[in-house]
């Protein structure tokens, strides 16, 4: 995320991101690969597998961002003050 | 930043509440209807309505399994968590045991049914002649496999539809007689696959054709019984499931379409039981001979040859991980 994303305003725009995101994948699920994976099947099982492949996809994109978000920080506090395990690397 | 970071945890939280909703709830509920449906031949709404009985239960032994496996050992560890977030953590774990234990069971299954088909395909090496003779056990179950004809077809028009992929030109036999067409690569297993594939395919059209006549019966048993089948509800619909299981008490035309449906079923599905079985294990020499045939290539040993030394090397890894076992030290 943006880091002039602050205030609510910024929360209202990540939430609308994400749903937008959800309906993408909800999309791309029902109508690119349900029709490849689910072949002679009716509507309800194809409408079950978009969901499930698009709310599949939207956890692990949260936990990505989130791992992401992680290393960004610990990157930064290890260049700040580099531990006596890492001083060879910063010599 | 801090809106943030409550909207990633706020969006966390709702995605994997829809998600365990969908896994846990919606997806057993439909998988109880479309099969009550299938096998009761009911409406959808009503199937729905019957499912919730069986979803129950599920979601008894699901509690019941929670406890069993309880991912969290106590209530200490939610104590900062709200209200509404513990549930789904209980249900999180549940899920996660069950979705651990099927995959061990399945990864066990498949170590002991890979090694085991290695073996019988190595000691029995499938030859021509078992080839020949699977093929022509399919041809003649083709052949031997029944006809039905819905009442509204004319009998002595012809079908119009291709009996052979291979040679791919109708037949224009009567519906009423066998449909005998002769071709030159009905031999080939190939073609065989494909025929009987078809046969299959028409056998499911004929079928639907059957559900549309038996349709047609219980509209015109309907309009004959009067008002109780035309007023909607669910009483009423339930009611209608028991009606329909008294099938001495209805009409004549209504018991002799169930009969004869019954009876087109069974046949239906006898052959095509039989047929599944023919054409697997058919499929299964085809795939040995295709395997057999691509080991004697040049990048079938140079494949032979890699799994044969990874398999050396697993062997010399497992057998020095177990000699650098780390020992216990003695406690001073």
């Amino acid at each position: 995320m943006a880091d002039d994303a602050v205030g609510p305003s910024g929360m209202v725009r990540s939430v609308f991101t994400a749903l937008a995101f959800d309906a993408f994948l909800y999309c791309c699920g029902r109508f690119v690969v349900a029709p490849y994976v689910l072949r002679g099947c009716s509507s309800v099982p194809r409408r079950l597998f978009a969901a499930s492949f698009s709310l599949s996809l939207a956890l692990l994109t949260l936990v990505l961002v989130e791992v992401l978000g992680m290393l960004t920080a610990s990157a930064r506090l290890l260049c700040a003050a580099p531990s006596p395990w890492h001083a060879p690397l910063y010599a | 930043m801090a809106c943030v970071c409550v909207a990633r945890g706020s969006l966390w939280r709702l995605h994997l509440a829809l998600h365990l909703f969908l896994l846990v709830i919606l997806l057993p509920l439909v998988q109880f209807a479309l099969l009550l449906r299938r096998k009761l031949h009911l409406s959808q709404e009503l199937a729905l309505g019957l499912a919730l009985a069986p979803l129950a239960a599920w979601l008894q032994l699901f509690y019941m399994m929670g406890d069993i496996f309880p991912l969290v050992a106590s209530e200490a560890e939610l104590a900062g968590e709200s209200l509404l977030y513990r549930p789904m953590l209980r249900t999180l774990g549940t899920a996660g045991v069950i979705g651990v234990s099927v995959m061990a069971v399945l990864s066990g299954w498949s170590s002991v049914v890979s090694p085991t088909s290695s073996i019988s395909r190595l000691l029995a090496p499938v030859a021509e002649s078992d080839l020949r003779a699977a093929e022509r056990s399919v041809l003649y179950s083709l052949q031997a496999a029944p006809r039905y004809t819905p009442r509204n077809t004319p009998r002595n028009t012809p079908c119009n539809t291709p009996c052979n992929t291979s040679c791919n030109t109708p037949c224009n036999t009567p519906r009423s007689a066998p449909c005998s067409a002769p071709c030159s690569a009905r031999s080939d297993a190939c073609s065989c696959l494909l025929r009987a594939l078809q046969i299959m395919l028409r056998q499911r059209h004929t079928l639907a054709l059957v559900r549309q006549q038996q349709r047609a019966a219980m509209e015109a048993d309907t309009t004959a019984h009067g008002a109780l089948d035309r007023t909607p509800g669910m009483a009423v619909r339930l009611g209608r499931l028991v009606w329909a299981l008294l099938l001495p008490l209805r009409s004549a035309s209504y018991r002799s379409a169930r009969e004869g449906v019954g009876a087109v079923q069974r046949e239906l599905a006898a052959t095509r039981k039989l047929l599944h079985h023919q054409l697997w294990a058919l499929s299964e020499m085809c795939d040995e001979r295709e395997r057999a045939a691509y080991a004697t290539t040049l990048l079938g040993r140079w494949n032979n040859l890699l799994g044969l030394f990874f398999a050396g090397y697993g062997t010399y890894k497992v057998i020095f991980a177990l000699g650098s076992e780390p020992q216990p030290q003695p406690q001073p």
